[in-house]
């Protein structure tokens, strides 16, 4: 089922103004008047400012991850992808959607932490996911046993850095020659000295 | 997130509160002195309730300050923030290039430049929210600071000479990435007081991209 026009309209308004001036910016009456919707609609859709931004984030993200898990299926004939193929691709596909969509990107990189506790949360339960995707490299033979408990945290966090950096110096540019740096900080623990 | 209970003390020098009357002091001293406590009220106020939330009022009343005074010094919030996180910023720095150990060869450096670091950071937890969690939460100009203060740090990590075949802005940034990640998490999670324990894992985090695994390990340990 379709969501309803009404509410992609105004979340696509959400990041189009957060991308431009912040969350601080993002007023409702900004919103519906980008958005050309009446302020009683955007009120049956959200209860508030917070719970829209929440809503935009969480679209941001459930869309990005969805196309993370089509390009991760892989060649199914081909026994699909290992896990450092997967990764690969997840991080190939994730610059693409960065490049594609700078506003949603920002949303979710770099003005989420500005955007009140909830979102603070969210954007860290974002980060859980992508270290538990990593964390799957230990099972690798090539994996040092004796990698911190945090390894992960930290380069999920390194990641989401190296992305934010770009999106606030180069408006996303650069992403495809940042690529390999990201493969490299991801899966060269795992693989092993040699 | 415990906001609550967050106290200044030691990092910002000073910021007294004067006896009121006639104390004699020159007006410099005064100002000073003023100054200093706005500088000691904006961070308690920013810690306590948040950037975003934080008042004029908020400051004038933790530095008990008059309004008036406030606007002699800054021109507002961002103002009187940024001129704190200068302060923080510089102290922050100082200590880590003076640790002990500081001038030992490139591993025994990091490590001890990470003593450091997490010492400073360990001692008063208002200061740290203001260094390192509110400057996301603010964001623009005061984010761009707090991205300038996290290179500095960066640098004072990095190997001497730096590997050429690295690009070593993206590993600067790397490196500083996850080491904010994981001292914001500890810092919500378990308090300022329990930061030192992440000195083993910033230490390897910090080394092995630079050298053999083990020996990065036995030097973390």
């Amino acid at each position: 089922m379709a969501p309803p026009p009404q509410r992609e309209r105004i979340l696509d308004a959400v990041e189009r103004l957060v991308a431009a001036q912040g969350f601080a910016g993002a007023s409702i009456e900004a919103i519906v008047k980008q958005a050309g919707v009446s302020s009683v609609t955007f009120y049956e859709f959200f209860e508030g400012k917070e719970e829209c931004f929440v809503a935009a984030f969480e679209r941001a993200v459930d869309e990005g991850t969805e196309e993370l898990a089509r390009a991760a299926d892989g060649d199914p004939a081909a026994g699909g992808f290992s896990w450092s193929e997967e990764l690969a691709t997840g991080l190939r596909t994730l610059t693409g959607l960065i490049a594609a969509r700078p506003e949603r990107a920002r949303l979710v990189l770099v003005e989420a932490q500005t955007g009140g506790p909830e979102l603070s949360r969210r954007f860290e339960a974002s980060l859980d996911r992508v270290a538990a995707k990593l964390r799957e490299g230990r099972a690798l033979p090539t994996a040092p046993a004796d990698l911190p408990a945090t390894h992960e945290e930290a380069t999920a966090g390194s990641l989401a850095w190296l992305l934010r950096e770009k999106l606030e110096t180069g408006g996303g540019e650069g992403l495809e020659k940042l690529y390999p740096e990201l493969i490299d900080i991801a899966l060269a623990p795992y693989l092993g000295d040699g | 997130m415990a906001r609550g209970g967050a106290r200044t003390s030691g990092a910002l020098a000073g910021g007294e509160r004067l006896p009121p009357g006639r104390h004699g002091l020159p007006r410099e001293a005064v100002a000073e002195n003023q100054r200093e406590r706005l500088l000691n009220g904006v961070v308690e106020a920013v810690a306590e309730r948040g950037y975003n939330a934080t008042t004029i009022t908020g400051i004038v009343k933790a530095a008990k300050i008059s309004r008036r005074t406030f606007y002699e010094h800054f021109e507002g919030k961002q103002d009187c923030f940024l001129a704190a996180y200068a302060m923080i910023e510089a102290h922050v720095l100082e200590s880590m290039l003076a640790a002990p150990g500081a001038g030992e060869e490139w591993p025994e450096r990091v490590r001890a430049r990470l003593v450091a670091l997490l010492e400073v950071l360990a001692r008063d937890e208002a200061v740290t929210r203001c260094f390192l969690v509110e400057p996301l939460a603010a964001g623009g100009e005061v984010a761009a600071r707090y991205r300038e203060a996290m290179s500095l740090i960066a640098a004072a990590l990095r190997p001497e000479p730096p590997p050429s075949q690295l690009n070593m802005e993206v590993r600067d940034q790397a490196l500083i990435g996850g080491i904010a990640t994981l001292i914001v998490r500890r810092l919500n999670n378990a308090g300022a007081a329990r930061l030192p324990e992440l000195l083993p894992d910033l230490t390897e985090l910090a080394l092995a991209p630079y050298m053999d695994r083990r020996q990065a390990k036995r030097l973390a340990a």
